[in-house]
């Protein structure tokens, strides 16, 4: 008899998702399902809002990365004006959307997995959070702390306020940088770079510590899609899409954000309300592919400050012959990559006269009827697609968010965790097995606010389910 | 170093969920050298100011009651699923105490009744009339603390 074991809530995610574990009858894992359970419809609720008002509207999809919402929302709105907005306009929502990439992955790799990596897949789960990191290690939980505040600071300095400050606006920003708050933000750097080294070290030594756990974690061959420069350079702000493949190979370069919808599909499962993107050329589900840091470090050729480009040759390394790293257990190296060239590249433009400059607006009326928005939010590529009439009122609005574009493989890395670590035969879920399938899905750090644009709750629970959908245990937390 | 810290929370597009913070920034207009915050909700980079404040006010909706309410606080970190979203107050200080060593000598909740949750920017009539009470209460406590 087949039985399903579910996870329920999962937790440290930002969301609320439940796992289902589906057994044969010969009690061996047949599958693994995550499902996402939580619905709120921002594209829906958009349409009638003036084009001017999304990005302020957008970024309330997620308290977590709302810059990125701002800063895509807002590029998306500059193809329906159809301006080039100013130079150091352009330099200010890049150093806004490097914050973001800062404050997020030192929310992730500080908080939300280092309870995992420092006290262990097996530690009591009553002290495996954040105040069991700060008594296992309190000088890393401060400079976490530290970190994210950083990336706060600067997001606060810019727009006003720390979440959903209304300060990218079609067309550019709305206030300039002055030459004191620049100074202010200079003043973090070198705390900065020696927690992201800090990080960098220790998750080298998680490396060394899990070399039994990291081969079931998310192992397996895939597309990867993210942004590069004109060159293939690391990019997070503009540029043009790469599509790689798990052996190194290039599958399309240089595709104008603008075509999006020729590639990728939007596939949808009734057990869900994640949709699941998929490489249109490969079909669904064969066009699996992945986004994020593990995609963008992966696909680019290069990182323009030199400690991350050291790193960057230092991760390739463990590709092996084709040089793509394709477990999904490194998202956590490669975030912490990301974090150093964020880090780097705040300085670089902050030291760069036309990031105070007060030219910041492009001003113009509604030009097209149609306009695609892309950056790369911290956890992929994001989307923002409009539809507006002559007087700039949404008509339709299409938002592909990094975290469902991880959707198949998340799935895969459940499955490929379940069948490595459950023995189905018991009909129990041990609360070891518990968190490293949860531990799976934090690679990917999920926002399932974003994602299904839903209300953020952080459980999780896990079910086995036999062949016949019977519950066989359930674990919820 | 300003030795008083006053965190309002909530959410502002919530209607009477931003009580706190509404009170909050009223306390802010009214005086000064103290440091005030308003935020959506506690989170642990809050601890760093915790630990540099001597008094510290929480400034939350509370649903389900009918009047003021005023309690004091102490560190507590039995909080399983201390989240870095969504701390409570307790967990906070206990964050504070363990990071930094030191934390508020005195910490005060404040629970302002709320009625209403819906979608809104503004406060019902009911939770309205209920501001100005805490705002002239947490006044009064730092007067007293500070002579």
């Amino acid at each position: 008899m087949s039985k399903t074991i579910t996870i329920s809530p999962v937790t440290r995610i930002e969301g609320h998702a439940k796992i289902t574990i589906h057994l044969d009858d010969k009690g061996d894992v047949a599958d693994a399902r995550f499902h996402v359970n939580e619905f709120r419809g921002f594209e829906k609720f958009a349409e009638g809002r003036l084009l001017w008002e999304m990005p302020g509207i957008t970024s309330r999809i997620c308290g977590i990365c709302p810059a990125s919402h701002l800063v895509t929302s807002a590029k998306a709105g500059d193809s329906i004006l159809a301006v080039e907005i100013p130079e150091t306009a352009e330099k200010l929502r890049r150093l806004l959307t490097l914050a973001q990439w800062l404050q997020s992955h030192a929310l992730s790799f500080f908080h939300l997995s280092s309870p995992d990596f420092l006290l262990g897949f097996d530690s009591d789960p009553a002290t495996r959070n954040v105040f069991g990191l700060i008594a296992a290690n309190k000088e890393l939980a401060r400079r976490g702390i530290r970190l994210r505040k950083f990336g706060q600071e600067i997001i606060e300095i810019l727009g006003g306020r720390r979440i959903h400050t209304p300060w990218t606006v079609p067309g550019g920003v709305r206030e300039p940088l002055n030459e004191e708050k620049r100074n202010s933000m200079l003043n973090w750097i070198p705390e900065a770079k020696e927690t992201v080294l800090l990080a960098l070290d220790t998750i080298k030594q998680v490396h060394k510590k899990y070399q039994k756990e990291i081969p079931e974690f998310g192992n397996f061959r895939s597309l990867f899609v993210g942004l590069v420069s004109a060159d293939g350079g690391m990019e997070y702000y503009d540029g043009t899409i790469r599509i790689m493949d798990g052996a190194g190979n290039l599958i399309a370069d240089k595709i104008d954000p603008k075509s999006y919808f020729d590639y990728f599909g939007e596939a949808v499962e009734p057990w869900s309300y994640l949709k699941f993107p998929y490489y249109k050329p490969l079909d669904y589900p064969q066009g699996m592919y992945r986004v994020g840091p593990l995609a963008r470090v992966n696909i680019c050729d290069y990182i323009e400050t030199p400690l991350a480009e050291a790193e960057r040759k230092e991760f390739k390394k463990l590709g092996g012959r084709v040089g793509v790293v394709n477990n999904s257990f490194y998202y956590h190296y490669a975030r912490c990559i990301e974090m150093l060239f964020a880090v780097e590249k705040i300085e670089q433009l902050l030291h760069d006269p036309a990031i105070v400059g007060d030219n910041i607006r492009a001003q113009a009326a509604i030009n097209r009827f149609e306009g695609i928005g892309c950056s790369e939010a911290p956890r992929g590529i994001l989307f923002h697609h409009y539809h507006v009439n002559k007087d700039g009122v949404i008509q339709n609005a299409n938002l592909i968010i990094a975290t469902a574009q991880n959707n198949l493989a998340m799935n895969r890395t459940v499955q490929q965790i379940a069948i490595a670590f459950i023995d189905g035969k018991k009909g129990k879920i041990s609360e070891g097995i518990l968190n490293r399938v949860e531990a799976g899905i934090r690679c990917y750090d999920p926002c399932l606010s974003c994602s299904t644009h839903a209300l953020g709750q952080m459980p999780l629970d896990i079910q086995l389910l036999d062949v016949n959908g019977n519950v066989l245990d359930e674990v919820r937390r | 170093m300003k030795p008083v810290l006053v965190i309002g929370y909530g959410n502002t597009l919530r209607s009477d969920d931003g009580a706190g913070v509404r009170a909050a920034e009223i306390i802010a207009q009214r005086m000064n050298d103290i440091n005030v915050l308003c935020v959506h909700q506690l989170t642990p980079e809050l601890a760093e100011s915790l630990a540099e404040a001597s008094l510290a006010f929480f400034l939350d909706a509370e649903v389900g009651s009918t009047t003021l309410t005023v309690s004091t606080l102490t560190p507590q970190s039995n909080d399983s699923n201390a989240s870095p979203h969504s701390m409570n107050p307790q967990s906070l200080l206990a964050m504070s105490l363990a990071l930094y060593g030191s934390a508020p000598k005195t910490t005060y909740l404040i629970g302002i009744p709320a009625y209403d949750l819906r979608f809104s920017e503004t406060l019902s009539s009911e939770t309205s009339k209920w501001i100005e009470p805490a705002v002239e209460k947490v006044i009064s406590l730092i007067q007293s603390f500070l002579s």
